[in-house]
């Protein structure tokens, strides 16, 4: 047995436990009564202290007990639940996770952390010591009110040969009853010890009879006993106490009478040992390393370029065989992309579910009375972006209740609703995942916005600058309009790096206000980190590759639209674009072989996702063409030389030194060995779309 | 007289040393009739090392031999209480033939 890999578990299956415990923590407050939840967290607690218990870990036992304790008065109705309960379990809970962080980096716990649960164990203390009378409480009159009662148990162990080579140890048993009981007397029985000479050192011999003092009852007992009933014996009877209370306990029933020292034997041996903590529902889920996950999708990934290379050799040989065959693989290589990346999908409702605790603490600290509303929680998207979107959605929900929601009075002044809300949603559009932080707040006041950036020279006075350009300033480091700075937020060192994190993830984020009304923060990250199907196009002598999801349509570029304007005409609507020519400064090439190559020779996808066929006619170098792509609502021309098919690849960051390489996302190399950059094309909408903005604005100041 | 043969265990009594401390007590029960194992430095002791010991002072008592556990370990003291044998194994005692 791995011990190190058992703790791994054993820490990684605590912290699941734990999340279930918070989750059913922030639902109880509302539905008290509810068996379900109340049992879910007892469960949570029980089983650390179970698990706990086998790697010998004391501190995690002796706190989990007593807070395990008190879950079990809750769960037989003795005690009621009440916010104030909830807010020190859950303080519990907190303390627990920090408890497994300890372990899991190898620290010993100092005497902080054994002061921090001696205090938490002191108030739990609080609810155990008090008489169990709950005359409101909401659950059935049946359940018997039991007063703390300690009682004598013999615990008799025979243990099997095998106990010590099958990395069990009976001091720990031993040790852990003593962690929620008294040891009265321990004996050590010897009789089958032989000789040094004649024992075998890994066997063990020895027995223990033990008396034992504790409150707990006889199936905590013998649970403590789960891991080494297939390799012992165990024998647990009562000897009764002091004849007051006859508890009404339905196992004890038949063995109780006062007066009488009654002793029922219960051979214990019909359940299996299981295996440190049990999992989850769901028998049909397992556990996948993330790493080997990210190989194996590199590994389709080279995968993907192997058989674009194929698709050009058979294209090039002209065998249709061969054609046919490449063309099978290529269909499924594309399903098995798709389904390797299915794997790295998860819904994003547990992240959002994590704001429940988020929200209900800030609003306490805030002194406001906010709510949460979560949808879209089934919206899925790549585990690794789930990880890192975090940070940002936190900074973005606690400014929205810091600074969005105006206080009770304010509300109700202007005929709002005296509670605010924040709300959480998520959904696909276009290939990519889009999540909006949204609140009833006051909206961004643009005014207040533009006259800090002004005072802090980030625009000059004289600037015309569009409504979303204003709301856009918040993203700069060091702007910050709110009135108090608190230790919440208000330092304006957030926004930017909150910023920042989303475009490290290839995403955007977009601002939409009303004075007061609210704010939406909309962030809009790619569904897919890695592989992406493309439109190839060139430029020049260069290639470029387009996100195909982006892609609306191609369209050639005439000469009347060509000349000098920026503007075209599709069909009715007004479509700004850019002459990626000039943006990358491209000459004019000589038609290099290779380039004629990929020219001549590019693959078609089997199936055309778009509206645009390849052009592989070398004669149409002289005639422009324009790829249509939209993002977030805008669309924007791209002008192109010559469009070249379709085809999928892999996504491949550029170096640091490209860092500040405006409208390149990355690259990727094509079957013809060329390397092909990718376009950002979100970006380059942007600037479209600015640029647009500013001739817009610009237009009708002069016009006024 | 014979001389007294000194054990010294350092370290770890457990599971994953007991075998070897039974070979070096065996070897000191066979070659000296009076053994003394020093159990100061023992950092860590459990069920696999009591027996050991238990079983050492059997094979001692069949043979005849004198044999005895001194020093002051914690980790042994922690155990010998949980088994109330503390009695049995009273320290720290003067090691024989030590000098001040």
């Amino acid at each position: 047995m791995d011990l190190d890999e058992a703790l791994q578990t054993f820490i990684v299956e605590g912290r699941d436990l734990l999340e279930k415990m918070e989750e059913a923590l922030l639902q109880v407050e509302q539905s008290p009564g509810d068996p379900d939840l109340v049992g879910a967290i007892f469960r949570a607690a029980h089983t650390i202290k179970g698990s706990a218990g086998l790697f010998g870990l004391d501190h995690v036992v002796q706190f989990t007990h007593v807070a395990e304790s008190v879950l079990d008065r809750v769960r037989n109705v003795e005690i009621g639940i009440d916010s104030d309960l909830v807010a020190l379990l859950l303080a519990v809970r907190d303390h627990l996770g920090a408890l497994l962080d300890g372990i899991a980096e190898g620290r010993e716990p100092d005497e902080e952390v054994h002061r921090s649960s001696e205090a938490l164990a002191q108030r739990l203390r609080a609810y155990l010591g008090a008489s169990a009378e709950q005359p409101d409480s909401a659950a059935s009159h049946e359940a018997a009110v039991e007063p703390t009662s300690k009682r004598s148990w013999n615990i008799a162990l025979r243990f099997g040969p095998d106990v010590l080579r099958n990395g069990l140890e009976p001091l720990a048993f031993i040790r852990y009853l003593a962690s929620y009981g008294e040891l009265d007397k321990v004996v050590l029985l010897t009789e089958g010890l032989p000789t040094l000479s004649e024992m075998d050192p890994e066997t063990c011999y020895i027995g223990n009879d033990i008396r034992f003092t504790t409150e707990a009852d006889r199936a905590t007992i013998d649970g403590t006993f789960d891991f080494v009933r297939d390799d012992a014996e165990i024998q647990i009877s009562q000897v009764d106490e002091a004849p007051a209370e006859a508890p009404v306990d339905k196992a004890e029933s038949a063995a109780c009478v006062p007066n009488k020292p009654a002793e029922s034997a219960q051979k214990t041996n019909d359940k299996k040992p299981s295996k440190a903590v049990s999992g989850t529902d769901s028998a049909s889920l397992i556990r996948v390393n993330a790493e080997k996950l990210d190989q194996h999708i590199n590994l389709i990934g080279e995968l993907i370029i192997a058989s674009a290379g194929i698709q050009l050799t058979a294209q090039r040989e002209r065998n249709t065989e061969l054609l046919e065959a490449a063309s099978l693989l290529a269909r499924l290589v594309e399903e098995i992309r798709d389904s390797a990346l299915q794997l790295r999908m998860v819904p994003i409702g547990a992240t959002f579910n994590k704001f429940q605790r988020v929200v209900r603490d800030v609003s306490q600290e805030l002194g406001k009375d906010i709510r949460l509303e979560i949808s879209g929680a089934e919206t899925e998207l790549d585990k690794t972006v789930v990880e890192q979107i975090g940070d940002p959605l936190t900074h973005l929900v606690r400014n929205s209740m810091d600074h969005g929601i105006e206080s009770a009075e304010v509300r109700t002044a202007q005929g709002k609703p005296a509670h605010g809300t924040v709300r959480l949603n998520a959904y696909h559009d276009a290939g990519s995942i889009v999540i909006e932080v949204s609140d009833d707040g006051g909206g961004l006041n643009r005014d207040r916005i533009l006259a800090k950036a002004v005072d802090r020279g980030l625009v000059k006075a004289d600037q015309t600058l569009s409504d979303n350009e204003v709301y856009n300033l918040i993203f700069e480091a060091g702007l910050s309009t709110a009135e108090k700075v608190n230790n919440l937020s208000g330092r304006g060192v957030g926004m930017d790096v909150v910023r920042r994190n989303i475009t490290a993830l290839r995403g955007t984020i977009d601002i939409k206000s009303a004075l007061g009304r609210g704010t939406t923060m909309q962030i809009r990250l790619p569904l897919t980190l890695a592989i992406i199907d493309g439109f190839l196009v060139s430029v020049g002598g260069s290639s470029f590759v387009v996100p195909l999801d982006m892609v609306v349509e191609c369209i050639e570029l005439s000469e009347e639209d060509a000349s000098g304007r920026d503007h075209l005409n599709l069909r009715g609507e007004v479509l700004p674009y850019i002459r990626l020519k000039e943006l990358f400064a491209i000459e004019d090439s000589v038609i290099t072989a290779s380039t004629e190559q990929a020219l001549e020779f590019e693959y078609v996808g089997p199936a055309s996702h778009s509206s645009c066929d390849a052009d592989n006619d070398l004669q149409a170098i002289q005639r422009q063409n324009v790829v249509v792509v939209q993002y977030a609502g805008h669309r924007a021309g791209l002008v192109v030389d010559n469009l070249l098919g379709e085809f999928q690849t892999v996504i491949r960051p550029l170096g640091d030194v490209f860092a500040g390489l405006e409208g390149i996302s990355g690259f990727t190399i094509l079957g013809s060995g060329q390397v092909a950059l990718i376009l950002d094309v979100p970006g380059l909408v942007r600037r479209v779309v600015r640029l647009d903005g500013r001739r817009h604005d610009a237009s009708l100041t002069l016009a006024a | 007289m014979s001389d007294v043969l000194r054990v010294v265990i350092d370290g770890e009594f457990t599971i994953f040393t007991a075998s070897e401390i039974r070979g070096r007590l065996l070897d000191a029960l066979n070659g000296s009739d009076q053994v003394e194992v020093d159990l100061s430095g023992v950092s860590e002791m459990d069920t696999a090392g009591l027996q050991i010991i238990l079983a050492g002072q059997l094979d001692a008592a069949n043979r005849r031999k004198q044999l005895s556990f001194v020093g002051d370990s914690r980790a042994v003291a922690d155990v010998m209480a949980i088994y109330g044998l503390a009695e049995r194994f009273a320290a720290p005692v003067q090691p024989v033939g030590a000098s001040a």
